[in-house]
């Protein structure tokens, strides 16, 4: 089943370049929709307020770090379904058990390029 | 055969013993329990007990008894000469200067750098973006050209994301230091030192003709502007 680009994405992250460069690589896809937070508790509110079909984000932000974020989206019955990617630099083995555990569904470590994006994003929603 | 002079004090101690001279091991000083030298801070070794002639026996009761040093009041001497050291050397290296200026400085010229690489992206990001915007309007084939680069563009800006981290790393470790630096002085009790009057740190030659200009970018804040500079121009 083809992705529906119309879909409503959330990207979390701290860095305000790197919502930038996630955005435009995401609108290069065709995503048209895409939404920005800069922490985990500030996405967590524009999750509960609008349905997203993916959220895209990192891992080291405060005061909500993106493992609690993702934890806190597996714990909503609402939200639970919703897919997650996690995007950061903390490549080691421990930090990427830890977020499949909590149900993540793929993990992107940065730096990245455009066709890892879209390859993750792929195999979590399906073909473009 | 024995040699002269090992006869010479065999006969010496044998006359010795006939006229009531005895000859005793030294009791250990009581200079034992003072600190060591300042020089010396290897492992106390065991004085070779010393022969020494007193002189005709006289009535124990009379002669002041001396307590000997134990390794381990030797030993606690000796830590508090080495606590006592390191105090005076820390005072020595301005350790108060250390934490109030060098740390915090090294600190701020790190955060600098990270709002500055930030600044230059999202610089490059604005560029790139119109750059994408007008590709979009171009026929096919450049178009896609174009769109290719500027997706490279935006790989290779991560860079900013990953730097800033690890500088947040460094900052962080600097504030550890600072912060055990702090506790170290306060726990040491080190005597104040007058800052004005104190000289540079010994490891900080002093810089002299166009290198002493040599101060790098200056932290955002306090530093001139160009506005600043021209206004100076304008002065002259």
């Amino acid at each position: 089943m083809a992705v529906d680009l119309r879909m409503n994405v959330l990207i979390v992250d701290d860095y305000k370049t790197m919502l930038r460069i996630v955005k435009n690589l995401l609108n290069q896809i065709g995503f048209t929709n895409v939404d920005e937070a800069e922490d985990g508790s500030a996405a967590l509110t524009k999750i509960r307020q609008k349905e997203y079909g993916l959220i895209i984000s990192d891992w080291n932000m405060q005061p909500m770090t993106g493992l609690q974020l993702l934890q806190e989206v597996r714990a909503d019955p609402k939200l639970k379904h919703i897919p997650f990617i996690m995007v950061t630099a903390e490549s080691k083995t421990e930090n990427v058990v830890a977020a499949k555990q909590a149900g993540v569904n793929n993990y992107i470590v940065k730096p990245f390029n455009a066709g890892t994006l879209k390859g993750k994003i792929a195999t979590v929603l399906g073909d473009f | 055969m024995a040699k002269p002079s090992a006869k010479r004090s065999k006969a010496k101690k044998a006359a010795s013993a006939k006229n009531g001279v005895v000859t005793k091991k030294a009791a250990p000083k009581r200079r034992a329990m003072a600190a060591p030298k300042a020089s010396s801070l290897k492992p106390a070794r065991p004085k070779k007990a010393a022969s020494k002639k007193v002189g005709v026996r006289k009535p124990a009761a009379k002669k002041p008894q001396v307590a000997s040093a134990s390794p381990v009041h030797t030993g606690i001497a000796r830590l508090g000469l080495i606590i006592a050291h390191a105090k005076r050397d820390l005072a020595a290296l301005q350790a108060q200067e250390i934490g109030r200026t060098h740390l915090p400085t090294a600190g701020d010229e790190l955060s600098a750098i990270v709002g500055a690489t930030e600044a230059a992206t999202n610089a490059i990001l604005d560029a790139v973006e119109r750059i994408e915007k007008t590709a979009n309007t171009m026929p096919g084939d450049a178009a896609a050209a174009i769109t290719q680069d500027v997706t490279a563009i935006y790989e290779a800006c991560n860079f900013q994301d990953i730097t800033g981290q690890r500088i947040s790393k460094v900052v962080s470790v600097l504030k550890e230091v600072d912060a055990t630096v702090a506790e170290l002085l306060a726990t040491l009790d080190l005597p104040k030192v007058d800052l004005s009057q104190a000289p540079a740190l010994a490891s900080k030659p002093q810089r002299t003709g166009d290198e002493a200009l040599l101060n790098g970018p200056q932290s955002p804040g306090g530093a001139p502007n160009q506005a600043d500079i021209d206004a100076l121009f304008d002065k002259a």
